[in-house]
C-alpha cells in the first residue's frame, strides 16, 4: 500500500513526500508526452491562423476590397454603366430612397401582356406605378436624317402618347405605319369637341 | 518542460505573432494540456487541445506573469474547454471512452508499463485515478502534472481553497489504498 500523508493541510509541503513524488512522477511519465508530428503540425497551423497579426491584415484586406467595390459601384450606378438589369434594380432601389439614378435604356422589344391594350409600335410595355422612368424606341430618323432607332425618355403618365407627336418639332417621320394611338378619355371631365388623336 | 529565463522574450515575441516563438511556447506546453485532457478521459483530447492553443493564441495579449502563471493560466483555458466538454458530453450522453482507447494515443514510454516508479505499480495507478470522481481527478492531476499550489488549482477550477484541500485530501486518501 502507498502510505501518504492524507493530511492535506501542509499539502504544499508534501512534495517531499516520496511516496507523493512517486505517484506524481509515474502520473507525469505516463502522461506528458509531446504530441504527434501531424498532430503538433495541425495545432501549429491553426495557432499561426488564429495570431491576431494576421487577423488584423485579413480584417484590413477584407475592408479594403468592400470600400473599393462600395465606391466603384456607386460610381458606375451614377454614370449609369452598369449592366442593364443591375442598374435598373439599383435605379429602384435608389428610387426608395429619393436618390434619382439614371435608369438603362430599353433596347428590347416591345413586350406585350395579355389585357394590355392595343399595342404601339415603338412604345414598350409600361407597368402601371413603375417608378424607373421609362424609355422608347421608335424607328424614325435622327435629326440629322439618319436612318436607324432613336431612343426618347417617356415619362410615367405620358407611356400613352405617341413617341413623336407631330407639329412638335424634331425628328421628321418616314416610315410608321403604325395605328393611330387613341388619346383615352380625358380623366377630369368629356373630351373636347375639337380634341383629336395624333395620327 | 519548461523554456526558463528567456520566457518573457518568446512571450513577447509570440505576441507579436512571431511563428517560431508560438512553436516554442506550444512544445513547451503541448505535453501538459494534451496530458490533462487526455488523463481525464477527454473525447477527441487532440482536438480539444487544439481549441485551447487557438484560444492561447487570441488571449495572449492579456496576459501578464512568469513561466509559472503562463501554465496556471493556459490550464485555466484547458480546464473550462473539459468543463465544456463534460456538459456536452452529459446532454448529449456518448458511449464511455474505453481506457485502452485513450491509452492507445498515447506513445510508448520505455518502462512505463512495467512495473513502478517507487514502487508503485502504474497499471494499478492509472486504475485508481480513473476510478477518482472527476473533481478529485481534475486537482490530483493538476497537482500532479503541472505541480500546482492549493491556491493556483483552485484559481483554475474556480472553487475555494478549502474545497480544493478536501478533494485533495479525499482522493489521496483513496490513491493510498493503491495495491502494490
Amino acid at each position: 500500500m502507498v502510505s501518504m500523508d492524507p493530511d492535506i493541510a501542509g499539502f504544499d509541503e508534501a512534495t517531499a513526500d516520496p511516496e507523493w513524488a512517486a505517484l506524481a512522477g509515474a502520473l507525469r511519465q505516463h502522461y506528458l508526452q509531446a504530441p504527434a508530428p501531424a498532430t503538433e503540425s495541425r495545432h501549429l497551423a491553426a495557432m499561426a491562423a488564429a495570431r491576431p497579426g494576421r487577423r488584423r491584415r485579413r480584417l484590413a484586406v477584407a475592408a479594403a476590397v468592400g470600400a473599393v467595390s462600395l465606391v466603384g459601384g456607386t460610381t458606375l450606378a451614377a454614370a449609369g454603366e452598369l449592366p442593364a438589369p443591375v442598374q435598373t434594380g439599383v435605379a429602384a432601389l435608389a428610387g426608395h430612397a429619393h436618390i434619382s439614378l439614371p435608369a438603362p435604356p430599353a433596347s428590347a422589344p416591345p413586350a406585350t401582356r395579355p389585357g394590355a391594350g392595343p399595342a404601339t409600335p415603338g412604345l414598350t410595355a409600361v407597368r402601371p406605378g413603375a417608378s424607373t422612368p421609362l424609355s422608347a424606341t421608335t424607328p424614325t430618323t435622327g435629326p440629322q436624317g439618319r436612318g436607324g432607332p432613336t431612343t426618347r425618355r417617356v415619362t410615367p403618365g405620358d407611356e400613352h402618347k405617341r413617341a413623336d407627336p407631330p407639329g412638335k418639332g424634331g425628328a421628321k417621320k418616314l416610315d410608321d405605319p403604325g395605328p393611330a394611338v387613341t388619346t383615352p378619355p380625358h380623366p377630369t371631365g368629356p373630351r373636347r369637341p375639337n380634341e383629336t388623336t395624333a395620327g | 518542460m519548461t523554456i526558463g529565463v528567456s520566457f518573457p522574450e518568446v512571450l513577447h515575441a509570440a505576441r507579436r505573432g512571431d511563428e517560431r516563438a508560438m512553436a516554442r511556447l506550444y512544445r513547451d506546453v503541448a505535453p501538459l494540456v494534451l496530458g490533462y485532457l487526455r488523463a481525464n478521459r477527454v473525447r477527441d483530447a487532440e482536438d480539444v487541445a487544439g481549441d485551447v492553443f487557438v484560444s492561447m493564441v487570441r488571449s495572449l495579449g492579456r496576459f501578464e506573469g512568469g513561466e509559472r502563471q503562463f501554465h496556471s493560466w493556459l490550464l485555466t483555458i484547458a480546464h473550462r474547454r473539459l468543463v465544456d466538454h463534460l456538459r456536452r458530453s452529459i446532454v448529449r450522453p456518448e458511449h464511455p471512452v474505453p481506457a485502452e482507447g485513450i491509452e492507445a494515443g498515447l506513445p510508448t514510454v520505455a518502462g512505463a508499463d512495467e512495473a513502478g516508479i517507487g514502487g508503485v505499480e502504474t497499471a494499478h495507478l492509472l486504475a485508481a485515478v480513473d476510478a477518482l470522481t472527476p473533481d478529485q481527478r481534475q486537482v490530483v492531476l493538476l497537482r500532479a502534472l503541472a505541480d500546482l499550489t492549493v491556491p493556483e488549482i483552485a484559481s483554475v477550477v474556480g472553487k475555494p481553497e478549502t474545497a480544493v484541500k478536501a478533494l485533495l485530501r479525499r482522493a489521496v486518501a483513496r490513491l493510498s489504498r493503491v495495491p502494490r
